[in-house]
């Protein structure tokens, strides 16, 4: 599909397409730029500015209570039984549903979260600062895997888990992460991918990278033996807890470019079980919405496609920075959530995406593709070229709440959020 | 015929996750086999195995 875009000549007599082309590698040149580290873990509403009581931020675009999904309203009716607004689930439903609650984007408040992505008052959140840029972001720590409050879990086993993220994990992680000076990531994700890792489905090693840099700062931090063995078992026993940790960083890179003049590069993709939705640079903080997909992909015993939720989550900043779908030739395995699942199938994966990005990341790169570079900057103006969507990997929620996770496989961004911002960018660029 | 239930444990044998999945999927598609799962023995993985009542 061509597009006004490739032969519109400005009022100044420049091409569009030079002008974005331009703005784009400024941009690039900012995500490299970029230096994020792990400094401070801290209750969400001591560090996240303008986050008040009664207000919970979520995953995805904005979206009411009518339109939220099964596991969405699960985890919320959890979230406010565990900030002490109702005493149970179903009060705590209702409490929702009356209007009582401010529900809030966790991109609107420099904040990211996996699946439901509940962020609230009380949750301890990691805070990751972009030392090349100054900015900061926040994400919750990882509860682990199953029935959790991401993926709607809402019981006691899920609230007493969070209460001890927020009693013991948070505070040993602050005390941890404050006497070593932060912990720098990029460094764990180049890594990670020459491991097995694509830092979306496959953390394992990134984990496992990152144990061996706060073990012995959180060793040295503890006086009680026994909650820094439960840490250690609890972190290590994760093998997604890097999952959290990466969404962070990303939020951390991509934050800087969301007022690039003029730039086609996406700067957020994600979705709230019901929309999806991306910004671009160009556009500032402008919403593209449209309705999620389906994941395609694999179950756990008990549970089919029909239990399915349709996609969910902050994650996709991960995509956004060149991983997860993107980075799927370092993780051959994810491909065997789909068809025939042959392992060279996650090579062309990553290959069609390097038809909608601009840049190879150099510090991110993958052995199988002869260390090229993370396909990295996703130009909207490709994607509605090409018409290859983004390719995400996903965990799968169950559609009803207080169940949690059913399986996991792959989607892709709906292409009309692409569209609709490319018909916005033009338009800006030439009124 | 009633239905039975079969478990066997293999210990020590690690091989990739989606790959088990994969393979449940198969066996589980065989005639006259409801459901089945081939799962690394993790406690998570156990809690998953019994809600499915496997």
């Amino acid at each position: 599909m061509v597009h006004k875009l490739e032969h519109q000549v400005l009022p100044d007599g420049t091409k569009a397409s030079d002008v974005i082309d331009k703005a784009n590698d400024r941009a690039i040149a900012d995500m490299f730029a970029a230096e994020p580290a792990l400094v401070d873990v801290c209750p969400a509403g001591e560090v996240i500015e303008g986050l008040e009581d009664r207000m919970i931020l979520h995953a995805g675009p904005p979206i009411t209570w009518d339109r939220m999904c099964g596991p969405m309203r699960g985890a919320i009716a959890g979230a406010v039984v565990y900030e002490g607004w109702a005493r149970d689930l179903e009060h705590a439903a209702s409490l929702a549903a009356s209007g009582d609650i401010d529900f809030q984007p966790n991109h609107h408040f420099r904040a990211v979260g996996p699946m439901t992505g509940l962020t609230t008052p009380h949750m301890p959140v990691m805070v990751v600062e972009n030392r090349a840029h100054g900015n900061r972001a926040f994400c919750t720590l990882n509860e682990g895997l199953g029935k959790v409050m991401r993926f709607g879990g809402n019981d006691d086993e899920v609230i007493t888990r969070l209460r001890w993220l927020a009693d013991v994990l948070g505070p040993a992680l602050t005390a941890a992460l404050r006497s070593c000076g932060g912990i720098p990531l990029k460094n764990i994700v180049a890594r990670g991918l020459t491991m097995g890792d694509e830092m979306h489905q496959r953390n394992v090693a990134c984990t496992s990278l990152f144990l061996r840099e706060i073990a012995p700062p959180l060793a040295e931090s503890m006086a009680n033996g026994r909650d820094l063995s439960s840490i250690l078992r609890f972190i290590g026993g994760n093998d997604q807890f890097f999952l959290n940790v990466a969404m962070v960083m990303g939020k951390a890179i991509m934050d800087p470019l969301r007022r690039v003049p003029r730039s086609s590069i996406v700067t957020a993709m994600c979705r709230n079980g019901t929309d999806f939705a991306i910004r671009v640079a160009g556009t500032d903080d402008t919403w593209f919405v449209a309705p999620v997909e389906m994941p395609e992909g694999l179950y756990f015993p008990g549970f089919t496609e029909r239990d399915a939720n349709p996609d969910m989550g902050d994650s996709t900043i991960v995509e956004t920075m060149g991983l997860g779908g993107f980075a799927m030739a370092a993780s051959p395995a994810v491909a065997g959530f789909v068809g025939a699942g042959d392992a060279a199938d996650a090579l062309d994966y990553t290959r069609s995406m390097y038809e909608v990005t601009v840049a190879q990341n150099p510090e991110w790169t993958i052995p199988a593709l002869n260390f090229a570079g993370v396909p990295t900057g996703i130009d909207i103006r490709r994607v509605v070229e090409t018409g290859v969507a983004p390719t995400i990997n996903t965990g799968i929620a169950h559609r009803e709440p207080g169940i949690g996770q059913v399986g996991a496989g792959v989607v892709r961004a709906p292409l009309a959020c692409f569209e609709q911002a490319l018909s916005a960018l033009t338009a800006k660029l030439a009124p | 015929m009633a239905d039975s239930l079969l478990n066997r444990i293999r210990r020590g044998f690690y091989l990739d996750s989606v790959a088990l999945m994969r393979i449940s999927a198969q066996v589980a598609s065989l005639p006259q086999v409801q459901e089945a799962a081939l799962m690394i023995g993790t406690q998570a993985n156990k809690d998953v195995l019994e809600n499915a009542r496997l």
